[in-house]
């Protein structure tokens, strides 16, 4: 791809950001539904029966998944927001930076415990 | 500012209407849902390491603050998911004409009330029929 135009968000190769939103944002409509429905009909359960759902195999699979996609989804989202609104090539270099790590935190330590549920 | 910019026209200066008030709601519920995040790790951590983590957790949600944030959360999930439905119409090249705009927005803005509604009339449902 030879644009003629510099743009730092495209020129990466592989899938763009924009795909990547429209990819979560897809697999999050049946996980968000499955997983409201999870907790829902788990309302007033205590630790352990809670603890049981998250860590039965295929729970335990699709809740991982929700983890990525909203991790994904909300980081590129919140790009966005950074793009439009902070202002300043260091400002934008490190709140984007920091958005990255962050949801990659939540990412690990999220599914990191599910896991460990598993067990 | 040192330089005097032009400026695009600003948001509040536009008469309210339903299509830009949606696109709106549908930054602010996305960025309400991403402080959702952070709530939903710490759960599942205390749910998996720490009975009194978890304990703390659980007064937490079920606080009158926890419980209004809940719904909110809830509602923001929902509302951005109708309304991401309708975004991924328009890139498919679907729905951007001004009747089907307003017919999809008004279906957003029902559907999503309704789904939050039939959640927690479901949960509270559930929460009856455990005993807790």
């Amino acid at each position: 791809m030879s644009s003629p135009i510099k743009n730092n968000h495209v020129d990466h190769g592989g899938v763009s950001h924009w795909w990547w939103q429209k990819i979560t944002a897809v697999a999050l409509i049946p996980l968000s539904f499955w997983f409201v429905a999870g907790v829902v009909s788990h309302v007033g359960s205590d630790q352990e029966a809670f603890a049981r759902w998250v860590g039965a195999p295929f729970n335990a699979f699709l809740i991982i998944l929700f983890l990525i996609n909203i991790n994904l989804h909300s980081q590129i989202g919140i790009q966005a927001v950074i793009d439009d609104y902070i202002h300043g090539r260091a400002l934008k270099k490190w709140s984007s930076l920091s958005v990255k790590a962050i949801h990659l935190l939540f990412a690990l330590l999220s599914v990191i415990a599910v896991l460990s549920l598993t067990l | 500012m040192k330089r005097a910019r032009p400026l695009s026209p600003h948001l509040l200066i536009y008469k309210p209407q339903l299509t830009s008030l949606l696109s709106v709601i549908h930054r602010g519920t996305g960025i309400f849902l991403s402080f959702g995040i952070p709530v939903l790790v710490i759960w599942l951590l205390t749910l998996a390491f720490s009975s009194e983590g978890y304990y703390c957790m659980d007064l937490l949600i079920s606080s009158f603050i926890g419980r209004l944030a809940l719904f909110g959360w809830t509602f923001s999930l929902f509302y951005h998911l109708c309304n991401g439905i309708r975004h991924l119409g328009w890139d498919a090249g679907w729905g951007m004409d001004m009747p089907t705009l307003y017919k999809t927005g008004w279906i957003v803005v029902l559907l999503s009330l309704l789904l939050t509604v039939a959640a927690w009339s479901l949960g509270y449902a559930v929460r009856a029929g455990a005993g807790a």
